[in-house]
């Protein structure tokens, strides 16, 4: 594929997630909770973005948007073919859906929950191949096997037909890993892989994702509430609030030049391990409202410290090229 | 020391991974049975329950067997035997050990005869209990949405219906229904009413776990996720509401004939029935030796089933067990 590194691997394009509230059996839902509202952002071939946001912002919704387990309310999202064509699958369905299952994949934010209890870690690693119907059942085993010792699972046969219960949150983790690595992928949305484990194998985690993804050429989202560790992690950051993307820069450029209110507040928030340095803290007011139904105008207005009569009169800012790269969704910046 | 390694920890000894895994697979299944048995066995009700079912298993095996031998079809048979060289009803004596009826039916041999048709009633309506409450159970959690409405509705009216009632009225109605009918009958009502209730609600549980969108990433079709990953789930919830399903058709069973709407089988209910009416018939007062039997018999099946569904709770549902 050398023709196409100009193009993205993923566009997302005006992604909207709407969900109904109180709707029913023959009742239509009067109000929506606007999960995801209007998504713009590419990511390269083999590169990163963190996407980063407090609980409640939409980050998980956009995750399993893009892997397709939530159906988008409107927009496309492009992905690249095998031809290197991007192809919209956001209404995709039936046998061409499965074929895209192939290309994208997911790791889940709690280990305990996201393996079945009840398969052995050869089941659910080699499910993906099970299902796509890849491979001969001795090819299957060798690839786990294989992919199990490359994720530090050693030796692979004496895990390979254990239960999930006789793992340990790290070990768990990294068979989800394999299991998301297993039918060669070239996209994988990560939901707080390690925020449910201890911090003293985080690392350890984080330095094997980026690992495989480097030699295996996947791309990723990866989805934290963590700067830092979006900051280790990903070449680019995006901010979401309220189910709006409100930043998208290089990582080091957002953090070391944070232009939307909402992100300062959030960079002020990082503790910095030397008591000497003294920050300005940026103060935001309130705090963070669901997203039911809510007014045309800038999403953050309510809590923005800068807010004046022009944002309230006037639609949620749209995103604008500040340079290099950098996107600020404000009109006052 | 010759072997510095353990023996546990040397890989070059491990097995090749597909008989490992074949090895692996059975006794993974051998060891959750284990597991689950000791579960089942720390339950004193339980293994009442087991001890229960093993003597009416033996009963109903023991019949035929002692028809052929002992049980000769002129003295013994449950229907047309009479013994003409006793005065009937007799109290248990060495011909007769539990005594006869006033028309003349040894005692012993009804209940025994009895026997087989509760087994059948009870294995019709657990299975039918289990088929349709996982089915409409899963389909609704899984679906969601219209079909979950449509199938909790059905549910509900199911719900409303009382069993034990509506079988009199189908026993009223059709005389001829054979224990395998009548089985299936409370089954269907049973399993689409409560059982159907509580294994949506055990299934909802299931289905939003990770596990299963990870399956559906994979790509799994919606047949794989639920055969796959939800049915093993709802099994030990299915096999407490077959064991309860024997307790309720056996009972109503018994119930309809002790209406006097007897079928063209031998049950206990009948029994318990005759013992009343012939003996007021004939003015000879309650026959105890004949209404004892059977229906000692009858709460016993019951409860055999029911404490074993003890049990089965205590493992589908694993707060329930002491530690």
């Amino acid at each position: 594929m050398s023709n196409n590194n100009d193009k993205p691997l993923l566009r997302v394009q005006g992604l909207k997630k709407y969900f109904p509230v109180g709707g029913g059996f023959l009742r239509q839902a009067r109000s929506f909770i606007h999960a995801v509202d209007d998504l713009e952002f590419d990511i390269p071939m083999g590169g990163s973005l963190g996407l980063v946001g407090e609980s409640g912002c939409g980050k998980t919704t956009t995750g399993k948007l893009l892997v397709r387990l939530h159906e988008p309310t409107d927009g496309q999202i492009f992905i690249q073919n095998e031809q290197g064509e991007l192809e919209d699958i956001a209404h995709r369905k039936g046998e061409s859906m499965k074929t895209f299952r192939r290309r994208v994949q997911m790791i889940f934010q709690d280990p305990y929950e996201s393996l079945n209890p009840r398969r052995t870690i050869y089941d659910t690693v080699a499910e993906p191949l099970v299902v796509q119907g890849i491979g001969t059942i001795v090819e299957r085993e060798e690839r786990v096997a294989a992919l199990l010792e490359r994720v530090g699972l050693t030796p692979a046969t004496s895990f390979m037909f254990r239960f999930p219960h006789e793992l340990s949150g790290g070990q768990r983790q990294r068979v989800a890993i394999a299991r998301a690595l297993i039918i060669d992928p070239v996209f994988i949305a990560a939901d707080e892989p390690t925020s449910m484990l201890d911090v003293s194998i985080r690392t350890g985690v984080m330095n094997l994702m980026m690992e495989l993804a480097g030699e295996m050429g996947v791309s990723y989202l990866y989805i934290t509430h963590d700067l830092a560790v979006a900051r280790y992690m990903c070449e680019r950051i995006a901010v979401m609030y309220l189910g709006k993307m409100v930043e998208r820069a290089s990582t080091e450029e957002l953090l070391a030049n944070p232009l939307h209110p909402y992100t300062r507040a959030l960079i002020s928030a990082v503790p910095v391990p030397d008591p000497r340095i003294s920050r300005q803290a940026i103060d935001i007011k309130g705090g963070v409202s669901a997203p039911i139904d809510p007014p045309p105008i800038c999403r953050f207005f309510a809590r923005c410290p800068l807010g004046d009569d022009f944002c309230e009169n006037n639609p949620h800012p749209p995103m604008e090229d500040k340079g290099g790269g950098h996107y600020v969704a404000c009109y006052k910046v | 020391m010759n072997n510095p390694i353990p023996e546990a920890f040397d890989i070059s000894q491990a097995p090749s991974t597909r008989e490992e895994k074949r090895g692996s697979r059975s006794s993974a299944v051998w060891h959750q049975f284990k597991r689950d048995w000791r579960v089942l066995m720390t339950n004193p009700v339980t293994i009442l329950g087991v001890v229960l079912i093993a003597i009416f298993g033996l009963m109903a095996i023991s019949y035929p067997l002692l028809r052929a031998t002992v049980l000769g079809a002129a003295f013994y048979d449950p229907i047309t035997g009479f013994d003409f060289a006793v005065l009937h009803p007799s109290p248990p004596g060495p011909g007769h050990l539990l005594g006869t009826d006033s028309l003349g039916h040894d005692v012993l041999s009804m209940l025994l005869a009895a026997t087989q048709p509760a087994f059948l009633i009870g294995l019709a309506a657990s299975l039918t209990t289990a088929v349709i409450s996982t089915l409409m159970g899963v389909t609704a959690a899984y679906f969601g949405g219209f079909v979950d409405n449509f199938l909790v509705h059905i549910a509900d009216a199911f719900l409303l219906l009382p069993a034990p009632i509506f079988m009199v009225i189908v026993g009223m109605r059709f005389q001829d229904l054979g224990p395998v009918q009548l089985g299936l009958i409370y089954g269907v009502i049973a399993g689409a009413g409560s059982a159907t209730i509580v294994m949506r609600s055990q299934a909802l549980l299931v289905v939003a776990r990770p596990f299963i969108e990870a399956a559906r990433i994979a790509g799994g079709s919606s047949w794989h996720i639920i055969r796959v990953h939800v049915l093993p789930h709802m099994l030990p919830l299915a096999a407490l509401y077959m064991m309860l399903s024997v307790t309720g058709a056996v009972v109503s069973d018994g119930f309809i004939s002790f209406f006097g709407f007897s079928r063209n089988y031998l049950n206990w209910g009948t029994m318990i029935y005759s013992s009343f009416v012939y003996s007021s018939s004939l003015g000879t007062g309650t026959e105890w030796h004949v209404l004892l039997p059977p229906s000692l018999a009858l709460s016993l099946f019951a409860a055999a089933f029911y404490f074993v569904s003890r049990g089965l709770h205590q493992l589908a549902d694993p707060r329930l067990r002491t530690r």
